[in-house]
């Protein structure tokens, strides 16, 4: 990897533990260049009085080339691109933000970034519902060219990346531990295929493990990749809301699904609608606010007509249409004697109708 | 001068003819025991000693050798203290005759009691075979053996009594012979099923699981009601036989824990904690003696939290599952107990236990829940015919007035179900569905064409793996019973499915 000097010692100073990329720019501003800072470094510690110990001694500590030449040594090893906040290719939504990370090391690619991205987020405990929503909004607006940001975590992050997929769209996830690292492990089949397209983005040097203090910081990426945040299902609390602040502090446009006021899951959604945030029913709604238009409503396999339905299935159906039911509670609503309700549960489930969820409940497929 | 003694040795549940011969001659005054006798054996010298003392008799300070023939099976247990002692009183002639076809246990205390001793009943059906006509037992264990015949059995309190009583003085009255049906016994432990509300679905699974004798695995969040349901099984199970009950008795014999109320006329219930050893789960120890699935004989296993146990444990139950007995061997015994039992496991679908839940949230990643389920090894999965998930009741279900079956309802309908399999299996090795062998499944499982075509689409459609096949098919037979139906139709088949919830794919 051939990289100028300027370059090699603006990421040994990004990299640091200690180095925040607040004092990143701060200490940037002072010598100018970061291969200033590397000299000042070399010749006295007074030059750093403004900043904390701490910092210093870090700075000191790694101060050898060799440490530089480990680091990009990783990189390689990894196929992990360092890219720098005065790299072309540094995503241009991302260099408005305040304090943007000084370097983000990205491993697919991650021109195919554009303009036209929205980031997706919520809770890693979504309702199996919102999950599916979720899939469907991300593949139709994929369909539209347009890219989807998330954090590859459980729940509403893999909804949005797979629907993405789907869709053979570009997705982008940006991770809280280094992009090498996959986590959470399940998902690495979702690892590998973002990278066909897209890219997973980290601000973190390879190797870093995924630490819990990462992931808040990692949210202002997320939305600062994006022209717009989508919240789909989340409690008041949470990584959605750390990303929402981020969002609302970057100058950026928040959208939210709305859902029942009775279920936790929506207490931010709600929360930002009531606050003036957009509220997204379908994928049209987010590319209608931009313009983006020419959406082609994708044609949805119509399944319904596919099947018949007894008099008992057809009361089990109607139920389920309200939503999932365990076996009792189907039992106590629809009044079917059990052997029949039974066999009747089987019968739907292998017509593809119903689908057997855990925990003893049904949920139409 | 020289007597002998009879009694019985057990192995396992075979049972020896022991002899028990004492030797008084002159010289220094000396105790010798011989016959590989077991440490209580060794020691039952003291207590003979003192007891014959205190008895108001006297103890012959001569040269003493007391040899329990044959010399080659090992003695355990206090149970020869009063034969030995009635040995040395004969041999001092202090007891004018002991009498040939009688045999004697019991625990000397240093009063001249006599005490409890533990596998009486056995040993004295035992004595019936040798032909033997009487025996003399602690009076504490007469309850044990009420209802034996061809036996006078003779409760002793005191060694004095028995000493009277073979000298003519004054006699010991034998028990009473009664019949099985007569014995009034009560029942502590069990839950009726009207206690359980809610749970419809999982008691509906019980009910087939009772009716076919099938092993049944119970999955869900804590407080589910597991250990409720499990607890209600044996009071749907058919009632015992005599000899069911016999058999059940003996094995608690043995291990001593037999209660007041003597014959046990309930299907055990036994529950283990999950820290149980190999040993004690199987039977063995250094003095062999029947493990928890020998005391589940004809009952009910109920294994909480299957996979918190060692796997070892759990790996021990597969023969015996399979042949319903177990066989243990330890380098000076081996022994054979039966065990015949339902097995019934309990645990949580995930280490947080809360998978699947609707109102509290699982906090486990699918990794742990595969490891979790990983624990059970896949052997032992295939013995368990049944696999329920349970979902928490909620509080209207709690509070609900409506009162449901109580458990001597469903019994009738199982015991109906089990008589129909009772007749068909005559003559062959299995009385229950669960019991098939894969072939007599294709025999005996006969299925209807709907049900054909519906079990050749249940695989392609439900991922369900082909080692399933003959449970579903038998668990399927077993509804079919309960309906009456000669042969096995689309409902049954679809029915069982229902409760084969691991083969399902997001169990991961």
């Amino acid at each position: 990897m051939d990289i100028n000097e300027h370059t090699r010692y603006w990421i040994w100073l990004s990299s640091l533990e200690k180095i925040g990329p607040k004092t990143f720019y701060d200490i940037i501003a002072k010598f100018e260049d970061a291969k200033n800072v590397w000299e000042a470094v070399k010749l006295s510690s007074k030059a750093f009085s403004f900043l904390d110990e701490k910092k210093v001694d870090c700075m000191y500590k790694f101060h050898s080339e060799a440490y530089i030449d480990e680091l990009l040594k990783k990189c390689d090893k990894n196929k992990i691109r360092p890219i720098t906040r005065l790299d072309n290719e540094y995503p241009s939504l991302l260099a408005e933000i305040n304090s943007p990370p000084p370097v983000i090391y990205v491993k697919g690619k991650i021109e195919n970034l554009t303009h036209k991205s929205i980031a997706i987020v919520g809770t890693r405990r979504c309702s199996r519902k919102a999950f599916d929503y979720t899939c469907e909004i991300a593949e139709e607006l994929c369909t539209s060219d347009v890219c989807i940001v998330s954090g590859m975590a459980r729940g509403i992050d893999t909804a949005s990346h797979t629907g993405a997929l789907k869709a053979g769209g570009r997705t982008f996830a940006v991770l809280g531990c280094g992009a090498d690292v996959i986590y959470p492990k399940e998902n690495d089949k979702l690892y590998y295929d973002i990278q066909e397209d897209g890219a997973i983005i980290s601000e973190y040097v390879p190797e870093t493990p995924p630490l819990t203090m990462n992931f808040p910081m990692r949210n202002r990426i997320i939305c600062g990749l994006a022209k717009a945040t989508v919240i789909v299902e989340s409690k008041f609390k949470g990584g959605a809301n750390i990303t929402m602040k981020y969002a609302t502090d970057q100058g950026r446009d928040i959208m939210a699904v709305p859902g029942a006021p009775y279920d936790k899951n929506s207490e931010l959604p709600n929360f930002i609608i009531k606050n003036g945030g957009v509220l997204v029913e379908s994928a049209k709604d987010i590319l209608d606010e931009y313009g983006w238009g020419n959406h082609k409503k994708r044609d949805k396999k119509e399944k319904k007509i596919n099947f018949q339905l007894d008099f008992f299935e057809q009361r089990i159906y109607n139920l389920l249409l309200q939503g999932d039911f365990s076996i009792e509670e189907i039992e106590i609503k629809t009044e079917i004697d059990v052997s029949a309700l039974y066999s009747s549960l089987t019968m739907m489930e292998m017509k593809g109708i119903i689908k057997r969820l855990p925990g003893n409940v049904f949920g139409i497929s | 001068m020289f007597a002998k003694v009879e009694s019985i040795t057990l192995e396992g549940l075979k049972g020896f003819r022991v002899t028990i011969e004492t030797d008084i001659y002159d010289g220094l005054p000396a105790y010798e025991t011989v016959g590989l006798p077991g440490a209580a054996v060794k020691e039952s010298k003291e207590r003979v000693r003192s007891a014959i003392k205190n008895s108001f008799l006297k103890y012959p300070t001569k040269r003493i050798t007391v040899n329990l023939a044959p010399a080659d099976i090992r003695k355990e247990g206090p149970i020869y203290d009063l034969p030995i002692a009635l040995g040395l009183l004969s041999a001092s002639d202090q007891v004018s005759r002991i009498p040939k076809n009688c045999v004697f246990f019991g625990e000397l205390a240093l009063d001249g009691k006599v005490r409890k001793v533990n596998g009486i009943l056995p040993m004295l059906i035992e004595a019936v075979n040798f032909g033997f006509d009487s025996a003399v037992i602690p009076a504490e264990n007469a309850a044990e053996v009420e209802c034996l015949e061809k036996i006078k059995i003779y409760p002793a309190k005191t060694l004095l009594d028995v000493v009277n009583h073979l000298n003519g003085s004054t006699q010991i009255l034998p028990i009473e012979h009664k019949t099985f049906e007569n014995i009034n016994y009560i029942n502590k432990e069990y839950v009726d099923f009207s206690e359980i509300k809610g749970q419809t679905f999982a008691k509906r699974a019980m009910e087939i699981a009772a009716a076919g004798g099938h092993n049944i695995l119970l999955i869900g969040p804590p407080g589910a009601g597991k250990s409720m349901l499990a607890k209600s099984l044996p009071g749907i199970l058919p009632d015992l036989c005599f000899e069911e009950a016999l058999e059940i008795t003996k094995i608690h014999s043995i291990s001593g824990r037999l209660d007041e109320q003597g014959i046990i006329k309930t299907r055990p219930f036994r529950s283990p904690h999950h820290t149980t050893s190999t040993a004690a789960l199987a039977g063995g120890g250094t003095k062999v003696s029947p493990g928890e699935i020998s005391l589940a004989h004809f009952g009910v296993l109920f294994l909480d939290e299957l996979p918190e146990f060692k796997r070892e444990a759990l790996e021990a139950l597969r023969q015996p599952l399979e042949d319903g007995v177990v066989s243990v061997a330890r380098v000076n015994a081996k022994a054979i107990y039966p065990a015949d039992f339902m097995l019934v496991a309990a645990m949580n679908p995930c280490p947080c236990g809360n998978y699947g839940s609707k109102v509290r949230e699982c906090r486990c990643s699918p990794r742990q829940i595969n490891g979790y389920l990983g624990r059970i090894s896949g052997p032992l999965l295939d013995r368990i015919d049944m696999h329920i998930e349970l979902s928490e009741v909620t509080y209207n279900e709690i509070s609900s007035k409506i009162v449901d079956e109580n458990s001597e309802t469903i019994k009738k309908r199982v015991n109906l179900a089990r008589t129909t399999q009772q007749r068909r299996y005559k003559g062959l090795n299995a009385y229950t569905n669960a019991q098939l062998s894969s072939s007599q499944v294709k025999k005996f499982c006969e299925i209807d064409s709907s049900g054909e075509e519906l079990i050749k689409a249940a695989f392609s459609k439900l991922d369900i793996s082909a080692r399933s096949y003959n449970r579903i098919l038998k668990v399927a037979r077993t509804i079919a019973d309960m309906d009456m139906q000669e042969k096995i139709g689309a409902n049954h088949i679809a029915q069982a499915i229902q409760f084969r919830t691991l083969d399902r794919k997001y169990w991961g």
